[in-house]
């Protein structure tokens, strides 16, 4: 497609992980998440610079992980650098991505009542996020949220201003720069 | 970010695909279609010219803002259903 500019920025992220793994995600690469309540869909979720520091946040996402699993194991945090295919890109950081995103829950919803048919609950965001990056062949997105830590957890506060800046990758085997990726922390 | 090609992708994808394809794919995720009220129509004898708007009409002017949301309901009713008006502004 004439569009295409192929080009291709490369993104340090950071993901907070057990100690026991830096072995196989060094040997292997990363596993992906496919988790039904994921932020934007399946892949390997890193935090990135943006609203948070990348490290810490993906420190204290790992201890949080490791309180609730109640484990003793110790955490830590690998680096990678994800070649984004800038082609292939939704950033949720900028207008232009949020108004991309929400034309597209807007298409989905016109054209299903085309047949006179509506959900019969909510659309959640990652379902329609997973659907658009299946459609449009999105490998990358960048987007913030909140995440209630293990601080906000205690102090019960919940919020709808985001907190941290998170990046997902699909493909990763590909995506990411196997000789990059180290433990940081 | 390559704006202008996710949106060229986005404009192919949905000149292009059914909707039926689209339910597929959202009940692989669970997810169940109900009837919309898209294609509900008045009965033809409906009567509304009135400005004592009774339960069931306010019911019926919400009826017709649920299921067309993209038209002016102002003028959507006042032009095909002459007299609703009244109704329409108790309604809201």
């Amino acid at each position: 497609m004439a569009l295409e500019t192929l080009l291709v920025i490369p993104t340090i992220g950071h993901h907070g992980t057990y100690e026991k793994n830096v072995d196989s995600i060094i040997e292997n690469g990363f596993w992906e998440s496919e988790d039904h309540n994921e932020w934007f869909g399946d892949g390997v979720y890193f935090f990135v610079p943006g609203l948070n520091e990348p490290v810490a946040s993906a420190k204290q996402y790992a201890e949080d992980t490791r309180q609730r699993d109640k484990s003793e194991e110790p955490t830590c945090v690998m680096e990678a650098t994800i070649n984004v295919n800038n082609d292939s890109f939704l950033d949720l950081t900028q207008y232009d991505g949020l108004q991309l995103f929400n034309s597209y829950r807007d298409e989905v919803l016109a054209k299903i009542e085309l047949i006179g048919k509506k959900p019969s609950s909510v659309f959640e965001d990652h379902d329609l996020m997973k659907n658009m990056r299946k459609e449009l062949g999105i490998e990358f997105v960048k987007g913030n949220v909140y995440i209630r830590f293990g601080v906000q957890r205690i102090a019960r506060l919940q919020s709808r201003i985001p907190n941290v800046t998170i990046f997902v990758v699909n493909n990763s085997e590909t995506n990411i720069e196997k000789a990059s990726v180290k433990r940081v922390a | 970010m390559n704006t202008a090609l996710l949106k060229a992708k986005m404009d192919k994808f949905f000149a292009e695909v059914s909707p039926e394809y689209l339910v597929k794919e959202f009940e692989k995720m669970g997810y169940t279609f109900i009837d919309s009220d898209i294609n509900w129509e008045p009965p033809q004898n409906y009567n509304l010219i009135t400005s004592n708007c009774e339960h069931d009409d306010v019911g019926f002017i919400n009826r017709i803002f649920r299921s067309r949301k993209k038209m002016n309901p102002a003028k959507k009713l006042t032009s095909e259903y002459p007299g609703s008006f009244f109704c329409l502004k108790l309604a809201t």
